[in-house]
């Protein structure tokens, strides 16, 4: 009885220590499959200091620079049948490149092994994929081990990316023919040197907003393909201080010019925008995603690099 | 009543004096008891300590709960929810209003773009807000307490009344929501430690007797004053009634001197009043268990002479006054009047490590 203490503690050490192995064990225990599963395959693969395996499909890419990357991809759980469980990209995905604008964040550092014309094949242990997030509607369990392969089919700078919205934007001027006066009777668009384009839709009166204001505003958001992604109506209007920063740039400086119950066509690269935004990998779990905190809302709603269309009405500034 | 309750206390003092006095045998031979200290003896003292867990816990209803990264807030259903919510913090110990809060989602369109978007910190400063009765929202945690109870009693029959106040410490913890405990974050009092001082009157009645225990329920009716922790001019008027029902469970060590465990159950809440005339029950009610000592003061004294070895209530002489006075042969913990072979002293060589020794001496 007289070392009660000294037994309590070593039991308590021995159940630290316990405590400790288990935390190993899941981690050498997901390792121990991913090596089982690539020793039934024929590649030359490489595991990187952050858990990260990495193997080549197609090689002999072309060094480019440039950080926003055009993709496309396949993934799937590691262990389920890729051909009836895997998920591919609809569309080309374009994504800033170490910027931590991708989940899961493994692709991040899986996108520096690549240059352009390249396919390569990663696995993603569970802590660098969706950790114990669950997504059962496209059969992703939690602390899922997941395999995706990716092909890097261009590389651009952020220049290069501006040039071509500058080019939509302009088109998009021209197919929806705003400087044509007989539909658009009021004045014709004012292209803006920072690559935004104001056209004014009806005419209003007094003022224009002032910094430190309290501005309401109906707007509705669209693509320029016409696609609405967003919208204030009466019932639910839009309100800000001005010249606080709480709104994207590109809204904030269409704002400036609008006069009280004026309405107004306001066009915007990206870059006043929302930029690089952030790209879910799968495409199809982007809302649970930003439901579960870990992407901003917008980025459910707006792409990476997109030129945006706001028209807005200014109902009232105090 | 209190004037009548104190009334009826001397009068039973005073009657159970006079009835002694009427013994016969004190009269016939003369033999001096201290009248203070028979009087005296009728009232039992205790004092107890122990643990207790007081289950703080709120609900709801009726409001409208707000949370953020850096704060949660309430809100009366009474007020109109608009774009901008402007509610009270500390609801449960000193309301105060709030910083008014923009409702939107601040990382939706249109606002500001977010560098490093993927899992910022930011992101997690998310506000979260609902209708409590439609949540189903409450709040509950259990606080460690630690209570001090003096009391004085007196027996009459099997019936017991009395009076007492007792000091607790309360070691508070964060409240955890009933629901969405992934989202709603633990309400977080702010104050660490509080504390309670109860003044209560009481009523017991000794239900059941076994050899040397006692089993007396009791109920205390009384007041329980709030520390300064808990803002007392937010709580509302005749809100710090409390009652207390426990057993005493009590080992006569002598009858003098008992050992008391006293498992209770504390039925307490009060009111807390919001600026925006809403207010908001707090229940704090608590489980306690309680160990102590009881004492009656022994009516007579123990014998002034260290010669006299006399085991058992005897006369004596008073060697100071010259007059006969009864005195006791025994301290007062323990058994008055012992058999033989009773209160026997353990002897050295039964203690701790001699017990193992052939010859401890």
């Amino acid at each position: 009885m007289k070392n009660f203490p000294s037994l309590v503690i070593v039991l308590l050490l021995l159940l630290l220590t316990s405590c400790k192995d288990d935390e190993v064990d899941v981690v050498a225990e997901e390792e121990a499959r991913i090596e089982a599963h690539f020793d039934t395959l024929d590649v030359d693969v490489s595991r990187a200091e952050s858990g990260l395996y990495a193997y080549p499909i197609t090689q002999g890419g072309v060094p480019k620079a440039g950080f926003v990357l055009s993709i496309s991809y396949k993934i799937w759980v590691l262990g389920a049948d890729s051909a009836t469980t895997s998920i591919r990209s609809l569309d080309t995905v374009v994504v800033k490149k170490n910027a931590n604008a991708i989940y899961p964040i493994g692709i991040d550092e899986a996108l520096s092994y690549m240059k352009e014309g390249e396919k390569w094949g990663f696995v993603l242990p569970s802590y660098l994929a969706f950790g114990n997030h669950s997504f059962p509607h496209v059969l992703i369990p939690a602390e899922a081990t997941m395999a995706i392969e990716i092909e890097l089919l261009e590389v651009r700078s952020e220049t290069d990316v501006l040039d071509a919205e500058v080019k939509a934007i302009a088109a998009y001027i021209e197919d929806n023919q705003l400087r044509d006066t007989v539909n658009y009777p009021l004045n014709q668009p004012e292209m803006l040197t920072n690559g935004m384009v104001y056209k004014r839709l009806k005419a209003g009166t007094g003022a224009t907003p002032q910094s430190g204001q309290f501005v309401s505003v109906t707007y509705e958001g669209r693509f320029l393909d016409g696609t609405v992604f967003d919208r204030a109506p009466n019932a639910d209007v839009f309100e800000f201080y001005m010249g606080t920063g709480s709104v994207i740039p590109g809204f904030e400086i269409g704002v400036e010019r609008i006069q009280l119950q004026e309405k107004a066509l306001i066009i915007m690269p990206s870059y006043l925008g929302y930029r690089e935004s952030a790209v879910v990998i799968p495409h199809n779990i982007t809302s649970e995603v930003a439901d579960l905190e870990i992407i901003p809302s917008y980025a459910s709603k707006v792409p990476p690099y997109t030129p945006l269309v706001f028209e807005i009405e200014v109902i009232g500034i105090n | 009543m209190r004037r009548l309750f104190i009334f009826v206390c001397i009068f039973l003092m005073a009657y159970q004096w006079s009835t002694a006095q009427a013994q016969d045998i004190y009269r016939k031979y003369d033999i001096y008891r201290s009248p203070f200290r028979v009087l005296a003896n009728k009232i039992g003292w205790t004092i107890s300590t122990g643990y207790g867990a007081t289950n703080y816990k709120h609900d709801l209803a009726g409001f409208y709960f707000y949370q953020d990264g850096e704060t949660q807030l309430i809100l009366s259903k009474q007020n109109e929810l608009g774009p901008v919510f402007s509610g009270y913090q500390q609801w449960m110990s000193n309301p105060t209003p709030g910083e008014e809060v923009n409702l939107d989602d601040v990382f939706d369109v249109p606002y500001d773009y977010l560098e490093n978007p993927v899992n910022n910190p930011l992101l997690k400063n998310r506000q979260f807000i609902g209708d409590a009765d439609t949540l189903g929202l409450s709040f509950s945690s259990i606080a460690s307490t630690v209570p001090v109870m003096v009391s004085a009693h007196y027996d009459f029959q099997k019936f017991r009344i009395g009076v007492g106040f007792q000091y607790e410490q309360h070691y508070m913890t964060p409240l955890k929501p009933s629901v969405y405990q992934e989202v709603i974050r633990p309400y977080e009092p702010d104050f660490k430690q509080t504390h309670y001082l109860k003044y209560f009157g009481m009523m017991g009645y000794e239900f059941y007797e076994f050899w040397d225990y006692t089993f007396v329920l009791e109920v205390q009716l009384g007041r329980a004053k709030p520390g300064k922790e808990i803002n007392t001019s937010a709580i509302g008027i005749g809100q710090n009634f409390y009652t207390n029902i426990g057993v005493n469970i009590e080992q006569n060590l002598s009858e003098y001197f008992r050992v008391v465990i006293r498992p209770s159950y504390d039925i307490k809440s009060y009111v807390v009043n919001l600026p925006d005339a809403s207010s908001i029950r707090h229940t704090n009610s608590a489980f306690m268990i309680q160990v102590g000592i009881s004492i009656n003061i022994p009516e007579i004294p123990r014998s002034p002479m260290a010669s006299d070895h006399v085991q058992l209530k005897h006369v004596i002489t008073d060697p100071a006054s010259g007059r006969l006075m009864e005195v006791r042969g025994q301290p007062m913990w323990k058994k008055q009047n012992p058999k033989v072979g009773e209160n026997h002293r353990r002897l050295w060589r039964y203690k701790l490590k001699n017990r193992r020794k052939i010859d401890p001496y």
